[in-house]
């Protein structure tokens, strides 16, 4: 069975899928409202033209990027449904749901080696590099020139940044204000929560529950004077220690701030299978926050953890489990199996599972839902100068017992910030509410104490 | 439907590729990057620079670094970046931290 909704929208909006009315949700993102007419096909991939559905729903991957009323390659998952707004899926040649370039996929069985392939070749080489390049890419111009909106970039000026709004990020905000000191609080996604929105409604973490703990994080942010930005993505640190944020309607921001934490959470891990990117394969994290936004993404699920490195079930996985049956959906977790492919054309149709002993199995069902370790979201802390230290699940960035990054020290040029502060699950920490706010009263007498006492930067 | 497996999904390297490229001599993650094109893609290796770099390491390559985080680690559009350096200060973002290691094709 196709995804479905589980609700009606909250504030309903009707919005434009190729043409076709489709009913959305002003409060919950496009892809979601898309995904919730039983759609799981956004996009396509650039060389293949494979099809291709959210996995992550959370700003990570290729798999919903559509054109937005003449904007090329928008993340539907991170914004908003509007009312009447125009979505097309890109990248298609005939039609969205037959495309005729379907068929690069076959041709090249085990990928296409760019540097080996008609190279070298005299006119076939010239003939195929056209080929390519009128194939492949990503959608196509926009309608309409975007002018520059900003003469200049603007500065805010703060004692701290802090990049990320879950819940380490919430906890380090307000525990930096309670030291009297000015935190501007960037997050790239309409709300605050970070990965605590993608449970869905009703879950505990922990002793917790998720929604009240969310709550009570948000209200003490709010409370004690942080000045939170939304939709602001920070991307990037200039010369001199500035840090950059882009926002859909106010463009580029420069943060000037004498300290910096980054609790950038974690992205999803890769699952490992035959058709891994087929639509219908997502995260734990994604179907959580697509079923918190009233969508459930099929009726017969698959849950794996071994294939996305993991051993068992953590708290994303439980209560999506939890509250898929509780919407009436049949969802398998595998125990002492893995997936070993997915197979449908357009999306899962059924899966073959592997047991320990290597014996075959196949099952019908609508999607497959991976849980494993996120892998921390480094890059931001590491341009900064952090350290980081590799395992299974990724880069972590090094930080002492209070949460102050450790240098790196190898290269150089590096002008490690001394001001640098990374906390929650962008340092392999699970992610662990009563954890994440001890640690980040650490964190703030830490950086309160270097800002007081601290030389001059 | 084919038996592809994925590693990299903005630029469809696939698992076979990459082993392949592995076993080629591209063992540390700069060169493996570079020869595949993981992460160079929409998603700037937010999906798959940590299998890559497991895949690398489980086949005895050095991936002990990440590969050179350069922003923007977001896309944003050209007419918002094109105001960054009117303030008349040394603008761009900052150049590369870690050395590169030495083409060795």
């Amino acid at each position: 069975m196709p995804p479905r909704r589980t609700r009606a929208p909250k504030s309903p909006v009707t919005i434009f899928v190729d043409g076709e009315p489709t009913v959305a949700d002003a409060d919950a993102s496009i892809a979601s409202a898309i995904v919730g007419s039983g759609e799981l096909m956004l996009a396509r991939s650039p060389k293949f033209h494979r099809p291709r559905g959210p996995s992550c729903l959370r700003g990570g991957c290729d798999g919903c990027l559509m054109r937005v009323d003449g904007t090329p390659n928008v993340m539907t998952c991170q914004h908003v449904a509007t009312e009447g707004a125009r979505v097309e899926r890109q990248n298609v040649v005939l039609s969205a749901k037959l495309d005729v370039l379907r068929a690069t996929d076959w041709f090249f069985p085990n990928g296409m080696d760019h540097h080996k392939m008609f190279a070298g070749i005299p006119g076939l080489q010239h003939v195929m590099l056209a080929f390519a390049r009128r194939v492949s890419g990503l959608g196509e111009l926009p309608d309409s020139v975007t002018p520059s909106r900003l003469e200049s970039v603007p500065t805010v000026h703060t004692d701290v940044l802090v990049v990320g709004g879950g819940a380490a990020g919430l906890f380090a905000a307000s525990a930096l204000r309670a030291k009297g000191l000015s935190v501007v609080l960037c997050d790239d996604r309409p709300a605050l929560g970070g990965a605590l929105l993608s449970f869905p409604e009703g879950a505990r973490l922990g002793n917790h529950d998720v929604d009240a703990a969310r709550a009570a994080a948000v209200e003490a942010v709010l409370r004690s004077g942080v000045d939170v930005r939304l939709e602001a993505t920070v991307f990037g640190v200039l010369e001199g220690n500035d840090w950059l944020y882009a926002h859909p309607r106010d463009g580029v921001v420069r943060v000037r701030a004498r300290a910096h934490v980054v609790a950038a959470g974690g992205h999803d891990p890769t699952p490992l299978f035959e058709g891994n990117d087929l639509p219908g394969v997502m995260s734990a994290r994604a179907s959580g926050r697509l079923l918190r936004e009233g969508v459930l993404c099929g009726e017969s699920i698959v849950l794996d953890t071994q294939s996305a490195g993991g051993s068992e079930l953590g708290p994303h996985g439980r209560a999506f489990a939890d509250a898929a049956r509780g919407a009436g959906a049949v969802v398998e977790v595998l125990d002492r199996s893995r997936v070993a492919s997915v197979r449908g054309l357009g999306q899962v149709r059924s899966v073959v599972l592997h047991d320990e002993a290597g014996r075959a199995s196949q099952r019908d069902c609508d999607a497959v839902v991976f849980d494993g370790p996120v892998a921390p979201t480094f890059e931001l802390a590491v341009q900064a100068g952090a350290a980081t230290r590799h395992d299974r699940a990724g880069y972590a960035v090094l930080v002492g017992p209070d949460a102050r990054a450790v240098a790196e020290t190898r290269p150089r040029d590096a002008r490690p910030d001394e001001r640098l502060f990374a906390l929650g699950e962008i340092t392999g920490a699970a992610l662990d509410l009563d954890a994440f706010q001890s640690s980040a009263r650490r964190l703030a007498a830490s950086l309160a104490e270097a800002l007081n006492t601290g030389v001059a930067r | 439907m084919s038996s592809k497996v994925l590693v990299c999904r903005c630029e469809d390297v696939t698992l076979h590729e990459l082993e392949e490229s592995i076993a080629r001599g591209h063992d540390d993650i700069e060169s493996l990057k570079r020869y595949t094109g993981f992460g160079t893609g929409w998603c700037q290796g937010k999906w798959c620079l940590a299998a890559c770099a497991r895949i690398l390491s489980e086949k005895g390559g050095d991936a002990s670094d990440p590969f050179t985080a350069r922003p923007p680690f977001h896309p944003v559009p050209l007419a918002d970046l094109a105001a960054i350096d009117s303030e008349g200060e040394s603008a761009g973002v900052l150049p590369a931290r870690r050395p590169i290691p030495a083409d060795d094709d």
